[in-house]
């Protein structure tokens, strides 16, 4: 473990530490990089006094006492004793160039709606499960189906800070710029910053995103499972409203994302029937709380 | 998975989702936009199409083809409503064989078209309309059409079936006439005096097959256009014009994105062009240059004791544009009482105050109580609580939002002592400008007036009041009016038609000159009285009561008044015509059809005619509101005269789109196709739904 960056704060001080293997060794890992707080460089601690404007640099709190607000990203930790505002935080990555703000999103991994949020998971899988029981007899239906259900059941779901993650926009207004409650958070920023990852039956798929190229366009050059069949898919954001995109021959906007995007493809309404007529609505609401790997 | 279980998991996706306002899937593109018509409408070069631009849509359109010219405005009233005003000019006739009524301008005819949505398009199935194009007034253009619409890939195919002026070529039997012999011939011209709608003429006579294409070039500016035109020519009005070919064609080149420049090439023989200026009415928005609103202190002023009422005025007025007129502290409640003056945001305009009041009252105070009072009359108070409006403003966590900290009541009253009141006697003058225009006199087509509006007052307190206006000629060419009183006489007293003499041989006149009185009566009712030169035609006293509760969607009320028509010379005569008018009046937004006003006045109008007027308004996201109207009275359209009844047409536009700075007010811009005597209302100087807009907003 290599320690990284450490500074006061008018707010108390936040840490960022290097990576760590396991829940156990992270909370070793806080201990330690708590007691080096009064070990930090006073240098850096007053480049970022000037950067947030602060009046003083206190000292640092004893090694008891409790982070308030933690966040983790790519397996590295940041640690605040009081709510920080979001500015503060994000300062704190200011260095990460890999990282592309506008489709990095907060999430909180312990906020009251998690129950709710893993309960969806659960009865989105289930459904899924029982619509492939349903279409045993399609082999390659089934095979697809379980391919989404197997995707969908990887992944974590958390609940999304509603806020746009923009380092300069929230300096300087203060409207984008609350403070978080104390909680756990994890940054979470997509992998695939040249591509759109398509999510439908068969999982997800990534496709390369080309300039002045529509959705519809990219649909079509992708291999997702049905694609053709499709009159319309969803633009699916954790912090905006879905938004239906129309992308078949009769009806397609000329529409553009950015690389990033992820685009559920919806299960055909002749799949889902009566009974499963709510599945896309829930299979979307659930991927706007995934957070990418 | 049982249907017990499908609906836990739709349940728990809709709680989820509501933390987030992600219940619907909305769509992320308004839809294309398609190109207007020669005639103004979607459609391809002469012929309508199934096809409907995006809601709120507004095109003003110029098309001009050798014999024909058209003016037309076309509006997406509703997703599934297009409607279309037009003014054809033909140039191969005069306007009337008298060349001392409308010397050589040539012929012109307003038009009103319409169309539905019947059907949306699907992977498989066309989209369907029905229209009715110029179904009031001469009928020249007048026809009817079922149109489909299917899209594949950068084409558009369309197919339809006219009628009436669509269906001259006659190239296929008219299906109706299977159904009745009724259908198979059409009455030509109009019945009556005109500005009928002839249902009678409906899907009736020849009818034609058309259809054409639009392709959109990869080049995304321009659009081709090829069409078969369902008019043979034979019988227009313009005379019988040759016709090469029935294909019609049309390059359309998207110059801007308000901008569409038309070449056409028609008949066969003949070169035609046109433009279009577009915007649309839901999200045409205005620059705004303006101070930020305060901010607010994530720790208010404990140390505060005392406020400074003078400085606190004068914040909530350079911050908020709030005047105050009252102000009272007790104890966890402030009270201030005033009239917002500039934004017409509401919510901007409360945080704008509550950002004020946080800054300079003592944290004590729990409760801050902003009550609206317009023209005198208390309208809604608005309580908002402190600390989680503080908690919002200075966003203590992510989701709070300001306006949770809102709650909208009916004003209340206390006993206690005002700490600060504003004497709300006085005089006070104001200056602004107008505008009249007609449009298609026989005298020219534009006719104009414009100049100013000197207005002064005497406020005796916030409920009386007298007020005078009087208007100042700067701009016009009413002096070219070759008549001022029409030479048609059906026996209706002249009410409106001597309209001529009061707008014209004057430079300045006087347009009122009154004093009123209005008053909260008790909660959520009104009430208003006003005497004198009442309107630039009439002058008498009258009465108002209304009933209107906060944010309800229903208010009624009525109206008597007792008037004299104004002499047009004298400012203080009056002729001998006097009549009492009033109306029971009722307005409704109903929660089935968003942004949609209607109101229905039941009464007697000034001809002394009993009958209803009927109003739908419409409002856009940007504040824009289109309305028609139309009243049917106890006249026969023999005794009414040309037009039958009396319908009109405006738009109101909200100050704060044309200017830089947060504005309120509105100006209203009405086009009513013929006005003649009967069904003509009092122009009330006080209408209290208007003065009561901050109880209900429209649309709000």
């Amino acid at each position: 473990m290599k320690s990284r960056a450490l500074f006061l704060h008018p707010q108390r001080a936040f840490y960022m530490i290097g990576k760590t293997l396991t829940a156990t060794v992270r909370s070793i890992c806080w201990s330690v990089v708590v007691a080096a707080t009064t070990y930090a460089p006073l240098s850096f601690a007053n480049t970022l006094q000037t950067a947030v404007q602060a009046s003083s640099v206190t000292a640092a709190p004893p090694a008891t006492q409790p982070l308030a607000v933690t966040v983790e990203y790519g397996g590295n930790f940041v640690g605040f004793y009081e709510p920080p505002r979001l500015s503060v935080l994000l300062y704190a990555f200011h260095g990460e160039q890999q990282i592309v703000w506008h489709h990095a999103r907060l999430f909180q991994l312990d906020s009251s709606l998690q129950g709710e949020i893993n309960q969806l998971q659960h009865q989105v899988i289930e459904q899924l499960k029982a619509l492939t029981r349903q279409n045993a007899s399609d082999k390659q239906r089934s095979v697809d189906l379980m391919e989404l259900t197997r995707w969908l059941a990887a992944g974590h779901y958390a609940k999304p800070v509603p806020v746009a993650l923009d380092p300069s926009g929230a300096w300087v207004a203060p409207r984008d710029n609350p403070k978080l409650p104390a909680g756990k958070y994890r940054l979470a920023t997509p992998r695939y910053n040249s591509t759109v990852q398509l999510v439908g039956l068969g999982g997800a798929v990534y496709q390369p995103v080309e300039a002045l190229k529509p959705v519809w366009w990219l649909l079509q050059q992708s291999n997702v499972v049905g694609a053709d069949a499709i009159d319309t898919v969803w633009l699916v954001d954790s912090i905006k409203p879905t938004a239906a995109i129309n992308v078949a021959s009769w009806n397609r906007d000329e529409v553009y994302v950015l690389a990033g995007s992820r685009i559920f493809v919806p299960l055909d309404a002749n799949l889902l029937g009566e009974e499963f007529n709510q599945l896309n609505n829930a299979i979307a609401a659930l991927l706007s709380y995934r957070m990418e790997e | 998975m049982t249907v017990r279980g499908v609906f836990c998991v739709s349940m728990v996706a809709l709680s989820v989702q509501q933390c987030f306002a992600q219940t619907s899937v909305e769509p992320m593109s308004a839809g294309p936009l398609y190109q207007q018509a020669v005639h103004g409408g979607v459609g391809l070069i002469q012929t309508p199409t199934a096809r409907f631009n995006p809601d709120g849509e507004f095109s003003l359109n110029y098309q001009d083809a050798e014999q024909y010219r058209f003016w037309s405005a076309s509006l997406q009233l509703f997703p599934w409503m297009e409607t279309t005003m037009r003014y054809l000019d033909t140039r191969t006739r005069l306007y009337s064989d008298d060349a001392g009524f409308s010397g050589s301008q040539s012929y012109k005819d307003k038009g009103i078209d319409a169309k539905f949505r019947l059907w949306q398009e699907s992977r498989y199935l066309p989209q369907l309309a029905v229209g009715f194009r110029d179904f009031g007034g001469t009928g020249l253009l007048s026809s009817e059409y079922i149109s489909a619409s299917k899209r594949w890939q950068d084409f558009d195919l369309h197919l339809g079936l006219g009628f009436g002026y669509l269906g001259r070529r006659d190239n296929i039997q008219n299906p109706f006439c299977k159904v009745s012999e009724r259908f198979c011939t059409r009455q030509q011209g109009f019945s009556g005096s005109g500005g009928q709608v002839e249902f009678g003429s409906f899907f009736r006579g020849p009818a034609s097959l058309y259809g054409g294409l639009s392709y959109q070039t990869p080049w995304q500016p321009l659009s081709i256009a090829v069409e078969f035109d369902p008019n043979n020519y034979q019988a227009d009005f313009a005379g019988k014009l040759p016709q090469d070919s029935p294909w019609n064609y049309a390059l359309r080149y998207k110059a801007s994105d308000n901008l569409d420049l038309h070449l056409s090439y028609q008949r066969g023989n003949t070169i035609g062009f046109g433009l279009s200026y577009r915007m649309n009415f839901n999200t045409v928005r205005q620059v705004k240059i303006v101070a930020p609103a305060p901010t607010v202190p994530e720790v208010r002023p404990h140390a505060l004791t005392k406020v400074d009422r003078e400085r606190l005025a004068d914040a909530l007025f350079n911050d908020a544009g709030f005047m105050i007129n009252r102000y009272q502290l007790d104890g966890r409640v402030v009270r201030v009482e005033g009239t917002s003056r500039y934004f017409r945001d509401q919510t901007e305009f409360l945080t704008r105050a509550s950002s004020v009041l946080a800054n300079q009252v003592p944290d004590t105070v729990e409760q801050f109580q902003i009550v609206e009072v317009e023209n005198g009359l208390p309208q809604v108070e608005t309580r908002v609580d402190a600390n989680a409006f503080v908690a919002a403003a200075t966003r203590q966590t992510p989701e709070l939002k300001v306006t949770d900290s809102f709650s909208r009541h009916e004003p209340s009253t206390n006993d206690r002592p005002y700490q600060l009141t504003v004497d709300d006697s006085g005089y006070y003058t104001a200056v602004s400008t107008y505008w009249l225009q007609t449009f298609g006199s026989p005298e020219t087509f534009y006719m104009y007036q414009g100049g100013l509006l000197l207005s002064a007052g005497y406020n005796f307190n916030p409920n009386v009041s007298v007020h005078g206006t009087s208007r100042v000629v700067a701009l016009t060419n009413f002096d070219e009016f070759n008549f001022t009183v029409d030479a048609i006489d059906t026996g209706v007293p002249r009410v409106r038609t001597y309209v001529r003499e009061y707008v014209s041989g004057h430079d300045v006149s006087l347009d009122n000159l009154f004093a009123s009185w209005k008053d909260q009566l008790k909660t959520d009712w009104y009430g208003a009285a006003y005497a004198g030169l009442l309107e630039q035609m009439y002058s008498g006293a009258g009465v108002e009561v209304l009933n209107r509760k906060v944010d309800s969607r229903f208010a009624y009320g009525f109206d008597v008044n007792y008037v004299a028509q104004r002499d047009f010379d004298k400012p203080f005569g009056v002729r001998d015509y006097r009549v009492w008018t009033g109306h029971a009046n009722f307005y409704w937004q109903p929660e089935f059809w968003q942004n949609v006003l209607l109101k229905v006045k039941v009464g007697r109008y000034l001809a002394g005619d009993h009958g209803a007027t009927f109003e739908l308004n419409r409002r856009f996201d940007s504040g824009i509101v289109v309305g028609a109207y139309a009243t049917k009275t106890n006249l026969s359209a023999a005794q009414y005269g040309e037009g039958s009844f009396t319908k009109g047409f405006f738009i109101s536009i909200p100050f704060d789109l044309f200017v830089i700075r947060p504005a309120k007010g509105e100006g209203r811009f009405p086009w009513v196709p013929i006005s003649r005597d009967g069904g003509q209302p009092l122009q009330r100087p006080v209408d209290l739904y208007n003065l009561t807009e901050t109880r209900s907003p429209f649309g709000r």
